[in-house]
């Protein structure tokens, strides 16, 4: 437990700042729980860092967090109308290694996905990919919040198109 | 999943672990330590908690039968005094127990001087904890609060220079301030989810003003918690 946390701090830092150098060494430590190897990567080459203008009608943001610590996950997805797909997606997430690999692979997952899919994205699917030990479970909670929470913002921007698909259509 | 407050947290929590854990419910019979104090008086519902250890700064109890902010100048003399007659150097006759005393004294004290740590203090005792990792999410603590953390976060990480940082410094300071105010309200309202929700971003800021503090030119900057 005290070693994962140790390693944790280790890895927490603003990502946007991401360098490695000190990860690998501590990372590498074998005695202790390490992150996976796929947490590493995507803390090291995060996917679709950035934001999307908030205000466009067909960009949800999605904010969630744990504001005590200080952790906070921003996602935000641009839909084509037409097909009600993902087209574009952006995140920014100020947390540990495995915060911001969670919402770094839920980005590539989601790209190109109608809502609908993106809706049923469950936390298990992203801690499984990512190897996420139970400690660190909260994070791909956070991640699945964070796709619901854009996909519900942009609904509540577009009410007239809400459900083409699916049951509710 | 962490940022700057880490360390800080785990730091702070680790002292506190021995009174958070027990806590004051105000049902539950009290611990065998506090008895040792509860038995020198007789006013049983406030010596469940750690304020009845400084009955003369602290007569009326925790909120809200007594209020939240506190004279700690008076609360350090009354821990002197009160340390000089418990420290285990003193208490030949009976070692176990004023060992136990005085490290409750002690952290009891620095409990009761961080507003910060004594709100998380009676809000564990009334069954709230502040600190549970997963608490995500828009019902939790509300968008804007979210978008202040995240703002604060950014600005940060992109301050470049030292005068940017102290003005970071003072608007954080002057939000503490101002968060601490409004939690002697609560507190003395008995309003326990405003008090929640006033204690989240209370830890936040003091994630902050450390994060603020340790800023050097170049060094990256992390909310360790």
């Amino acid at each position: 437990m005290f070693a994962v946390k140790r390693i944790a701090t280790e890895l927490a830092r603003p990502m946007a700042n991401a360098t490695a150098a000190a990860l690998r060494p501590t990372a590498q430590i074998g005695a202790r729980r390490a992150y996976h190897e796929k947490v590493i990567d995507h803390y090291e080459r995060p996917r679709n860092v950035g934001s999307l203008p908030k205000t466009d009608t067909d960009v949800g943001t999605g904010l969630v967090g744990a504001p005590a610590c200080g952790d906070v996950m921003k996602l935000q997805i641009r839909v084509d109308p037409t097909s009600n797909k993902i087209s574009d997606v952006k995140f920014k997430t100020f947390g540990c290694g495995s915060a911001i690999a969670s919402s770094s692979y839920l980005t590539e997952l989601v790209r190109g996905m109608t809502l609908e899919d993106a809706g049923k994205i469950r936390n298990t699917q992203i801690a499984k990919e990512l190897c996420l030990p139970p400690v660190k479970l909260h994070c791909s909670m956070l991640a699945e919040d964070a796709i619901k929470s854009a996909i519900r913002d942009y609904q509540n921007k577009n009410p007239g198109r809400k459900p083409t698909l699916g049951p509710d259509a | 999943m962490r940022t700057l407050l880490h360390s800080l947290r785990q730091v702070a929590s680790r002292r506190q672990q021995p009174l958070l854990r027990k806590g004051p419910p105000p049902s539950s019979p009290s611990s065998t330590t506090l008895r040792h104090y509860s038995d020198t008086s007789s006013q049983p519902p406030k010596n469940r908690t750690i304020y009845s250890l400084f009955p003369q700064t602290l007569p009326s109890g925790p909120p809200p039968s007594g209020p939240f902010s506190i004279d700690t100048r008076a609360l350090r003399q009354e821990f002197l005094k009160l340390q000089q007659t418990s420290h285990p150097d003193l208490q030949h006759s009976n070692p176990t127990s004023s060992t136990a005393s005085s490290s409750l004294l002690n952290s009891a004290y620095s409990t009761l001087c961080s507003p910060l740590l004594r709100a998380e203090y009676l809000l564990h005792g009334r069954g709230i904890d502040v600190k549970a990792e997963d608490a995500s999410g828009e019902e939790e603590v509300g968008q804007e609060v979210l978008l202040e953390v995240f703002e604060m976060q950014e600005r940060i990480e992109e301050a470049e220079g030292e005068e940017e940082i102290e003005v970071l410094r003072e608007q954080n300071e002057a939000e503490i301030v101002e968060l601490v105010e409004r939690l002697e309200v609560a507190f003395e309202g008995d309003d326990l989810e405003a008090a929640r929700r006033l204690t989240v971003m209370l830890r936040f800021r003091e994630g902050v003003r450390q994060a603020l503090k340790d800023w050097e030119p170049g060094k990256e900057v992390r909310l360790v918690h």
